[in-house]
């Protein structure tokens, strides 16, 4: 909620850069734009959480390895960082997304409510309850779930297969 | 290649890491950084990659200044204590790495890269392991697939942090055997830190005895073993006995034993230390030779030599005979025996000037 709230006093109308984005005409409070930062920033600190304890135990041996051999930044990055850190970063993209799919209050501040244009699942259900739709507000929840069951079995795969990289 | 180190200062978060340390290293000359934790070594290593930059002070190779620039283009061979190995990768393609990611117009082709990772192993004596990952390979076949991995760029300078210090005894006697006839047969210039003082002296042509971000001596093994410079250096190759004296006109007096100290012969009184290693201990029975009197504490026998410990007025040295010494004395404990130096060397207190003792409780490695 305060997250959807920061981005509605930066980005809204009446917000610092809301004069400017209209002059330009890009829309971001009420529109995709707003939704998509509102989750990123409740869903990235997933993703910090699981690589910085990870790439801290790692270390930059690697990486210096990599470059008194002649790569360059990106050829390090791609070829030696991404590969050490992959799990961790699957599994982190995991979280993330599942958190994404059930976030609320951000999404709800930012997003406007405008059906089919800028609801997310949470917000459809809502909106559904609202109108008395009970059949097809437990019908979208459930297939909620039904993702949340799929996500909790991706993530004791990556669990599994994680765990047997870091053993390694 | 030609290094040359000119007065490279480098300070980590207010600690001196490097002071004031010039050093000059030949062309395929085989050098060693010695010294305790915290001394320095690794940081004038990483200096020398590119991995870390120098406060002050320059380093130039062949003559050229080399202080600014990247690890990338140094053409420098490093290779890690913990092998840094990418373990996700073969170790064809660790091998491969440094040729793989090369472009313009040093760019070699697929066969090429392939020839040349094909001799790299089979030099480092593991051509059946091209396929293996690293976790699938012992510490020793990890060190040289490292070793491998950083020959294949042909580098110019070859620096190993610690190569054999993760790795046991015996493995470590090989691969320092090993890595000895690979330099001679590359003659390429190399440069490894390592904290053992048998290592040092076993393989490098040259040791550098570092201590607190100094260089204590530069020299062969024979100079830095046979003439340690400073009471460090003697402390820290090999056992030595180190010994409270009294120096008077050129006579050092070691509780009861008298022994000439030429080089004072200036001194009037002062206080100093006497440095005799426990093989130029000689050892013989009351009333048959030279000495002072000292009595037998305990006597431990290691092999071929014998280990006696001795109390000589209040201090307790130790020397070390042969086995064939020891029947002939018959040493029991509590025996008092004639102690005599065959060589001793004197430090004044006044003049130690920096260079400080071994202090037993030095941080641990890598604290920086």
């Amino acid at each position: 909620m305060i997250a959807g709230l920061i981005y509605v006093l930066v980005f809204g109308l009446q917000g610092w850069l809301g004069p400017w984005l209209r002059d330009h005409g890009i829309h971001i409070i009420f529109a995709l734009p707003g939704i998509v930062l509102a989750t990123m920033f409740v869903t990235f600190p997933f993703v910090a959480r699981e690589l910085i304890p990870l790439m801290e135990e790692q270390g930059t041996e690697d990486e210096e390895a990599a470059v008194s051999l002649g790569a360059n930044g990106w050829q390090v990055f791609r070829r030696v960082t991404l590969p050490n850190i992959k799990w961790g970063l699957l599994y982190g993209v995991l979280l993330c997304n599942a958190r994404a799919m059930g976030e609320f209050g951000a999404v709800s501040v930012v997003s406007g409510h405008i059906r089919g244009r800028t609801t997310t699942m949470p917000l459809e259900v809502e909106i559904l309850y609202n109108e008395y739709n009970m059949v097809a507000a437990f019908a979208v929840a459930s297939l909620l779930a039904m993702l949340a069951l799929v996500t909790l079995a991706v993530k004791t795969f990556f669990e599994w297969r994680y765990a047997k990289e870091l053993a390694a | 290649m030609m290094i040359d180190i000119r007065n490279v200062h480098k300070t980590f978060g207010g600690f001196p890491a490097l002071s004031d340390v010039s050093l000059q290293i030949k062309e395929g000359e085989l050098v060693a950084l010695l010294g305790p934790s915290g001394s320095g070594k690794t940081s004038l290593l990483r200096i020398l990659a590119g991995l870390e930059f120098p406060d002050s002070g320059q380093v130039l190779f062949d003559g050229g200044d080399a202080t600014n620039v990247s690890a990338r283009d140094r053409r420098v061979g490093f290779v890690f204590q913990h092998y840094a190995l990418f373990r996700h990768m073969t170790v064809f393609d660790n091998v491969a790495f440094g040729l793989t990611v090369r472009r313009g117009p040093g760019r070699l082709s697929k066969e090429e890269i392939g020839d040349r990772v094909r001799h790299l192993l089979e030099m480092v004596q593991l051509a059946g392991l091209a396929a293996r990952y690293p976790s699938q390979l012992s510490g020793g076949q990890r060190q040289r697939v490292a070793l491998a991995r950083a020959l294949a760029i042909q580098p110019k300078v070859l620096l190993l942090d610690e190569p054999f210090g993760a790795l046991d005894a015996r493995v470590r006697k090989e691969l320092r055997r090993w890595l000895r006839t690979l330099h001679d047969e590359l003659k390429i210039t190399g440069v490894f830190v390592t904290h053992d003082q048998e290592e040092a002296l076993d393989v490098a042509d040259r040791v550098v005895v570092m201590n607190h971000g100094r260089i204590e001596q530069a020299g062969t093994p024979t100079q830095i073993y046979d003439s340690p410079a400073t009471p460090f250096v003697y402390q820290f190759l090999g056992n030595v006995n180190s010994l409270e004296c009294h120096i008077r006109d050129g006579v050092a007096q070691i509780g009861s034993l008298t022994l000439p100290a030429s080089a004072y012969a200036g001194v009037q009184e002062a206080a100093g230390l006497a440095f005799v290693r426990p093989h130029d201990l000689l050892l013989s029975k009351m009333g048959e030779g030279a000495g002072a009197q000292a009595e037998v504490r305990h006597i431990s026998i290691l092999g071929p030599l014998v280990r006696v410990e001795l109390l000589l007025g209040e201090q307790v040295l130790e020397a070390e005979i042969s086995r064939q010494r020891h029947a002939e004395l018959g040493l029991r404990i509590g025996q008092q025996v004639l102690v005599w130096p065959r060589q001793a060397r004197f430090f004044l207190r006044d003049s130690w000037q920096g260079t400080s003792l071994l202090d037993p409780e030095t941080p641990i490695d890598h604290a920086i």
